[in-house]
């Protein structure tokens, strides 16, 4: 069985808690890189589910950051 | 963490993100990043970039003689990308959404313009492991393991995923 934990613990060593502030900014910057509005205006779309028919894989990756901002 | 941390070991070095409460708030749903949402840089030629984004639950573990908690995965989305940031493909799994079943979405810039394929389609596939987008990165992309015992780690760790999923 490999030695797994020492490995990691050197490669992928830290796992840290963003806070909502900081959270709230990721949201923020992936939402203007990827669909060029603020984290605001797609959380709101999001919660209005403008994006349900969601074909597009920008709107996905955004998504993926909504827990960092709730 | 630790099976996402070793996997994720076998090709990057990178830091995991929780959203906040990640490690110990029951009953909501959670968000992992890898590197505040920065893609990680693979050791290959071109170069490749693998962004990683999980949603998950900490929910009690039924099994006995096992830790009393344990993560189940709520969606994911593995995206390798060239190094100008232009998708190669995505890899999602987000059954909030209308689409709900696992799938795929291949990089516009890997498609001819008269392609029958799309970037919008969602070409379905099965569940896909974290493990198995490493291996492939590593045997499909060219990317440089950074652990020798990879293949190893990915196996046991695949196999522990394998065990503990609930839905194929």
């Amino acid at each position: 069985m490999p030695n797994t934990r020492s490995r990691s613990a050197a490669d992928v060593d830290d796992v840290t808690e963003a806070t909502r502030d900081e959270g709230v900014a990721l949201l923020d910057r992936a939402a203007r890189e990827s669909l060029n509005i603020s984290g605001d205006e797609f959380l709101a779309r999001w919660d209005a589910g403008e994006y349900e028919d969601m074909d597009d894989p920008a709107i996905t990756r955004v998504a993926m950051l909504i827990p960092f901002a709730r | 963490m630790e099976p996402l941390k070793d996997t994720l070991a076998c090709i990057a070095r990178a830091k995991f993100t929780l959203s906040r409460d990640g490690r110990s708030q029951r009953g909501k749903t959670h968000a992992l990043i890898l590197n505040k949402d920065e893609p990680v840089k693979l050791k290959c030629n071109p170069v490749l970039m693998l962004r990683v984004g999980m949603h998950y639950e900490i929910v009690p573990n039924d099994r006995e003689g096992q830790e009393r908690w344990r993560i189940s995965t709520r969606a994911y989305s593995y995206e390798l990308q060239s190094s100008s940031g232009e998708l190669v493909w995505s890899y999602h799994w987000h059954p909030t959404s209308r689409m709900r079943l696992p799938h795929i979405h291949l990089g516009r810039t890997q498609l001819k313009e008269d392609a029958v394929l799309s970037y919008k389609a969602h070409h379905p596939t099965a569940r896909v492991s974290l493990e198995s987008i490493v291996r492939a990165c590593i045997t499909e992309y060219g990317v440089q393991p950074l652990r020798e015992d990879w293949e190893q780690v990915l196996t046991l760790r695949e196999s522990q995923f394998e065990a503990w999923r609930r839905w194929p």
